[in-house]
């Protein structure tokens, strides 16, 4: 007697499919019951590991020079030095600029104490696919939910969204669909941007308003902060709105070090804050 | 024999992926190795990994903190069904 072979293909797939349901269900319970258990554990694991790979490319990333041809460098370090010579003449009516802007706040009592942390990034875009760093501060230094991360001394890039007991990830203001209130440096026009990814923001304004290719994008209110500079504006004639398109003026794939910003702390100027006691006083004792 | 050492070398690849490398390349070497591999339940655990280490916590329920881990499991699942289909893989 002849009996057919039973297929145990059905039991193939439903073996794996128990397994996989398990597992998520557990992970996402686990996310919900504690939900930094799992994030603060990996990233104790990863930090050591991140820390390597930017020993070894700080130790060995000048070797791929050694494999390039000479007239490429030499090429490469001329232009670099015409570039430099450009910066530092930039930089040199940089410097007055902020000379003056200190000197302006100063008159008016408003001067502000930076309490910056320095941060090195251990994993950047296109490595996080939600345009997130991961930077090598976290409780130990204070860090907390909604600092400012900033690069140089005014460049705004993101904020802190999570810290861990010794790293911390930092959403960028560009991460998709983030909206975000800015003003136009050059006519003071407010408008709201929204996050594309990658460094990328986007804006529409009503086609009366004049915004010219190099605009520069700033936070409202008193600080030496830019997020943007707009790189294009699409105009369609049948739309009563024009397109603004604006780009972080640094490459966030080669950002190795930020700033974290820990708040800006107002100091009034003690003096004025007598002058204005006297002026008060003086008014009290004619009101009497 | 060999079939198991080239697993094992996959899936050092593939955490090497979860901590350097980009993304992309990340859910691509995964979905390589599980159409190569049977049952390659490590591409479910790196993404896990991978979730915990880039993800952002949400207070509410958002498919952002486990992105990977319910692409590759949906992933896992589907090719499960694809290499049942296909006469290359069948017993």
């Amino acid at each position: 007697m002849n009996y057919l072979l039973k297929s145990n293909k059905k039991n193939k797939i439903k073996k794996p499919l128990i397994i996989i349901s398990v597992i998520v269900v557990v992970i996402v319970l686990l996310r919900f019951i504690t939900p930094n258990f799992l994030p603060n554990s990996f990233h104790f694991i990863a930090r050591p590991l991140w820390k390597v790979e930017d020993f070894v490319s700080f130790k060995f990333g000048h070797l791929v020079s050694y494999f390039q041809s000479k007239k490429i460098l030499t090429d490469e370090n001329n232009n670099l030095r015409e570039q430099i010579s450009r910066m530092n003449i930039q930089l040199l009516s940089n410097a007055v600029l902020v000379k003056e802007n200190k000197d302006l706040k100063e008159a008016v009592g408003r001067i502000f104490s930076k309490n910056q942390v320095a941060a090195f990034v251990l994993t950047r875009p296109p490595q996080s696919p939600y345009d997130t760093f991961t930077l090598d501060v976290g409780a130990d230094f204070q860090i907390k939910k909604g600092d400012n991360v900033v690069v140089g001394d005014s460049l705004w890039i993101g904020k802190i969204t999570e810290v861990y007991s010794n790293t911390s990830i930092a959403t960028l203001l560009s991460s998709s669909n983030h909206p975000l209130n800015l003003v136009i440096a050059r006519t003071g026009l407010p408008i709201t941007v929204y996050g594309q990814g990658g460094g990328n923001f986007e804006a529409q304004v009503p086609r009366g308003v004049v915004v010219l290719e190099g605009d520069i994008l700033v936070p409202p209110g008193l600080n030496n902060l830019l997020v943007a500079v707009v790189s294009s504006v699409e105009i369609n004639p049948e739309d009563s709105f024009q397109k603004i398109f604006g780009k972080i003026p640094q490459n966030i794939n080669t950002i190795k070090t930020v700033d974290i910003d820990r708040g800006n702390y107002l100091e009034i100027d003690s003096k004025i804050l007598k002058a204005e006691d006297k002026t008060s006083s003086s008014t009290n004792s004619l009101k009497r | 024999m060999k079939n198991n050492l080239l697993r094992i070398i996959g899936g050092i690849v593939l955490f090497i992926m979860v901590f350097y490398g980009p993304w992309w390349l990340f859910l691509f070497s995964a979905l390589a190795f599980m159409f190569l591999f049977d049952n390659y339940y490590e591409a479910i655990v790196a993404s896990v990994f991978f979730d915990a280490l880039n993800g952002v916590i949400s207070p509410r329920f958002s498919i952002k903190n486990f992105l990977f881990l319910i692409s590759i499991s949906c992933a896992f699942v589907l090719i499960i069904y694809i290499k049942r289909h296909l006469s290359f893989y069948s017993d």
